[in-house]
């Protein structure tokens, strides 16, 4: 797959403080980024910077190999943006505003109203488009928003926090349509504070917190990395009488406890012992109801990373 | 020029599409005209009608009223936040502030003649009949300059209600001084000197001597003035105007 | 009594933000007070009469400002009002006068230049230096009004009022503390300017500040409640603006803040008399004048009455707009 998009050592400025710290990451074609921090983690910093609306004070970013600046509007007619904020003309329909601004990517006449279509189409507002935007709903102002970025058919989306507000039926549509685009060859750049979200649509995920990249990774890639301990939790027959030294001498396992029916035993995630701590409790003569283990979230990573604390 | 064209165009119908700025652009200079015109009319005689002197001062106020309509255009909040992707797509910067400059421009032009020949039908104010092209031409070139001098001030100000208030006060002051709602010529040598401190004086002496006299020894001399004005006006939206306010 | 406090704190941190606006403020009412007084000492009511005689005929200069010419001046100077009228004597003394002011103009003018006594009749009617002071301010205060109630247009167009609204306060608080903000940052600036140039001695202000401050005062209050009504008529702050500073230099200039209007019309000469800023520019004269207590009461009744029934209106309007019962 070609890399559409490649950002290195990135660094930006805000009134003497960096608010970028020399970043380095790139999309490839047809795969969706996702990009997490909290909020003033610098996403939005770095989303302007990467669609030409900021400059950054150093670093590169290179389109298909390009530094973008040297054909900068070249680059922003292969880009799509779907802005945090509801960018529409309220007064207008939703088909005069994705006409209005594909028209700024130069397309005209019948290529025009065709993506058009396309766009409206995959926001599932064909049937509103005539209708004015403020006559809308916010799940549907939101998918139009979307619109609006990919009549043009981008090479590379960036969508800033699409799904802020909106009901679980306009979420499930936009990640549905972000796989689609993604499947069709498109490449995303995708911030968001959804954790859910990311599972669902991404493979390769970037941590952001306080200007830089603190972890990149798959979803699972992340959690075995912040993942020291496994936790398994048995259910027994409770009126069971069991001694826990057994499975203290299974390999890898450093803590076992019984209670009510309930054997927690906590073992090193590197060394693989399931099958072992069963055979150690089927030896003891002990009949197993359910076994889970306990796995961590990609919430409990991004917050074990981003620590708890407030941020602005 | 395909995509200047495309915002240009959105650009005045958001202009064009509100009730409030049609009534500001045509009823306002309308009904201010004859409102003063009827006022004065009792000390005029055969010769000039009071609203012939209404309808050519009232005109360049509405000329510096422009720039209220321009900085509107350019960062009022309803149609702030569309105006940020134009920032993300692929034209250049000017266009953004040239197109809401021009379509103000635009705007306002289509506006004040249509009330100027409402003006003629109804009240025959004078505009120098043959000559008129002439004032034309200076209100065009005004025009222009205060449309850019509003979007300018959004520019440096960064803020079209600060930009708004600002420059509504500065004109109301410079339309005194000028004797736009009442002539100052009269008022004495000191008066009229410090009168000159206003463009108004400069504009209305302009006209006058257009219309009455068919001396055009002031034509040149402000038109060029608006010219130099205009170009400097759009260097400072240039120098000023940054994307990433949108943002 | 709180949301008072907290509304009053709120607006002004909110006004540090946007200082510009407000020092601008403070710089053109400096020098709107400085230009009347300036127009005040420097203004000639007298009619400028432009002569062109070969300086062969004298004319009587007591009623009439008369500038010696050897060609008559171009109309346009006519028009511009520089001159009321031109007479052009011939080397038999006979002249012709070309005015464009109305007949009556022209036959005082006549009676003037034969020797008779006349008044001058296109001049404007005699007013007041302070007056004429507080006539000038009046525009400016009035715009100010309507600017300083950004920040209730401001709550409306952001829906902060819907806070306001849902929250256990009597509703008249919030605009009360809104107005009383407004006005006190329209009197206190405008109150201290006028002490300034009271304080010099050279200055003529017309009246003393035992009179100027209760009549800013009282025109604050009219800004105030007409910022206010506008305000709660108008969606947001850009069409409160624009609709607000338009009507104030519309009824401004028709009430003669500038320039008063002898010749009016009788239809809207009853118009005008409606407008509270004609009643405060007659008061303010009464009042300059030495009159009592009767020949002003009425229009300082009328004043109070507007007032009263713009802050009424504005708060029906945003109670109907925002406490739906």
């Amino acid at each position: 797959m070609k890399t559409i998009i490649d950002v290195k050592g990135l660094k930006k400025s805000y009134k003497g403080k960096e608010v970028i710290h020399g970043i380095d990451f790139s999309v490839k074609e047809g795969e969706i980024l996702c990009v997490l921090g909290p909020n003033g983690a610098g996403k939005s910093t770095t989303i302007n910077i990467i669609t030409g609306a900021l400059r950054c004070d150093s670093g590169s970013i290179r389109y298909k190999g390009e530094n973008i600046y040297n054909d900068l509007l070249g680059f922003k007619s292969h880009l799509g943006v779907v802005p945090q904020d509801l960018a529409l003309y309220e007064d207008l329909s939703a088909e005069k505003n994705v006409l209005f601004f594909a028209s700024l990517y130069g397309l005209k006449g019948e290529e025009l109203k065709a993506g058009c279509r396309f766009a409206l189409d995959f926001a599932g507002l064909s049937g509103s488009a005539n209708d004015k935007v403020n006559t809308f709903s916010g799940g549907m102002k939101r998918r139009l928003n979307i619109a609006c970025a990919i009549a043009h058919k981008p090479e590379l989306l960036i969508m800033d926090e699409p799904t802020v507000g909106i009901d679980p039926q306009s979420r499930e549509h936009i990640l549905e349509g972000a796989r689609q685009l993604c499947s069709q060859g498109m490449a995303i750049l995708y911030t968001t504070h959804y954790i859910e979200e990311v599972e669902k649509i991404s493979k390769r995920i970037i941590i952001m917190d306080v200007g830089g990249i603190i972890a990149e990774g798959t979803a699972e890639s992340l959690k075995a990395g912040i993942e020291r301990t496994r936790r398994y939790r048995i259910g027994v027959e409770s009126e069971a009488q069991f001694d826990i030294s057994g499975l203290l001498r299974v390999d890898g396992v450093s803590d076992a406890r019984f209670k009510d029916g309930i054997i927690d035993i906590s073992t090193d995630s590197q060394v693989e012992n399931l099958n072992k701590i069963i055979a150690a409790l089927i030896g003891s003569g002990l009949k197993i109801n359910n076994i889970n283990a306990e796995t961590s979230s990609l919430e409990t990573v991004f917050l074990q990373l981003t620590g708890k604390s407030l941020r602005d | 020029m395909y995509k200047f064209k495309q915002i240009f165009i959105l650009d005045i119908i958001n202009l064009a599409t509100n009730p409030m700025w049609l009534f500001t652009a045509i009823g306002f200079p309308v009904a201010l005209v004859l409102v003063l015109g009827f006022l004065t009319s009792g000390s005029y005689g055969n010769i000039v009608s009071a609203y012939d002197y209404a309808g050519v001062a009232i005109m360049i106020f509405c000329v510096f009223n422009v720039a209220t309509f321009s900085s509107n255009s350019f960062m009022e909040e309803r149609i702030k936040k569309p105006n940020m992707r134009l920032v993300h797509s692929p034209i250049r910067h000017f266009y953004i502030y040239f197109s809401k400059i021009l379509a103000s421009f635009v705007f306002c032009i289509v506006a004040y003649i249509a009330a100027a020949i409402f003006l003629v039908f109804i009240a025959g104010v004078n505009y120098g009949g043959v000559d008129a092209w002439a004032i034309i031409l200076i209100m065009l070139l005004g025009n222009f300059f205060f449309s850019a001098l509003g979007v300018a001030v959004c520019c440096i100000l960064r803020s079209e209600g600060a930009a708004n208030s600002i420059l509504s006060l500065l004109f109301a002051l410079f339309a005194i001084l000028g004797g736009l709602f009442f002539p100052v010529e009269g008022l004495g040598k000191a008066v009229v000197a410090i009168s000159w401190i206003s463009p108004g004086k400069w504009i209305l002496a302009a006209c006058l001597r257009i219309i009455y006299d068919s001396d055009f020894s002031m034509f040149l001399p402000v038109c060029s003035l608006f010219i130099i004005l205009s170009a400097a006006a759009l260097a400072l939206c240039g120098r000023f105007f940054k994307g990433e306010d949108y943002l | 009594m709180n949301v008072f406090v907290a509304v009053l704190k709120n607006n002004f941190l909110r006004l540090m933000e946007q200082k510009q606006r407000f020092l601008l403020f403070l710089a053109l009412a400096a020098a709107a007070i400085a230009g009347a007084i300036f127009f005040n000492a420097k203004a000639d009511i007298a009619g400028n009469i432009a002569v062109v005689s070969g300086n062969v005929v004298s004319l009587p200069s007591a009623y009439l400002n008369i500038t010696e010419m050897e060609q008559p001046p171009p109309m346009s100077e006519l028009i511009a009002g520089r001159y009321d009228a031109v007479v052009v004597f011939d080397s038999q003394g006979v002249y012709e006068i070309q005015t464009i002011k109305n007949d009556e103009f022209k036959q005082t003018l006549v009676s003037l230049i034969s020797g008779q006594p006349g008044t001058y009749a296109g001049a404007p009617g005699p007013r007041g230096k302070g007056t004429n002071i507080v006539g000038f301010i009046l525009v400016f205060v009035m715009m100010q009004g309507v600017n300083l109630m950004f920040m209730f247009s401001e709550d409306k167009e952001k829906k902060q009022i819907m806070r306001i609204a849902a929250s256990p306060v009597p509703f008249a608080w919030y605009l009360c503390a809104h107005s009383f903000f407004t006005f006190s940052f329209l009197f206190f600036p405008i109150a201290l300017m006028l002490s300034v140039f009271c304080a010099v001695p050279s200055i003529d202000m017309g009246f003393g500040l035992a009179l100027h401050m209760p009549l800013v005062a009282l025109l604050c209050a009219l800004a105030t409640s007409f910022g206010l009504f506008v305000a709660a008529l108008s969606k947001t702050s850009d069409t409160s603006n624009m609709a607000g500073s338009a009507s104030v230099a519309l009824t401004s200039v028709l009430a003669g803040s500038f320039y008063s209007f002898d010749k009016g019309n009788k239809i809207l000469g009853a118009i005008i008399k409606a407008l509270p800023q004609k009643a405060y520019l007659s008061m303010s004269d009464s009042l300059e004048r030495g009159l009592d207590i009767s020949s002003w009461s009425i229009d300082g009744l009328h004043i109070i009455a507007v007032i009263m029934a713009f802050v009424l209106a504005a708060v029906y309007k945003t109670r109907k707009d925002y406490v739906k019962n």
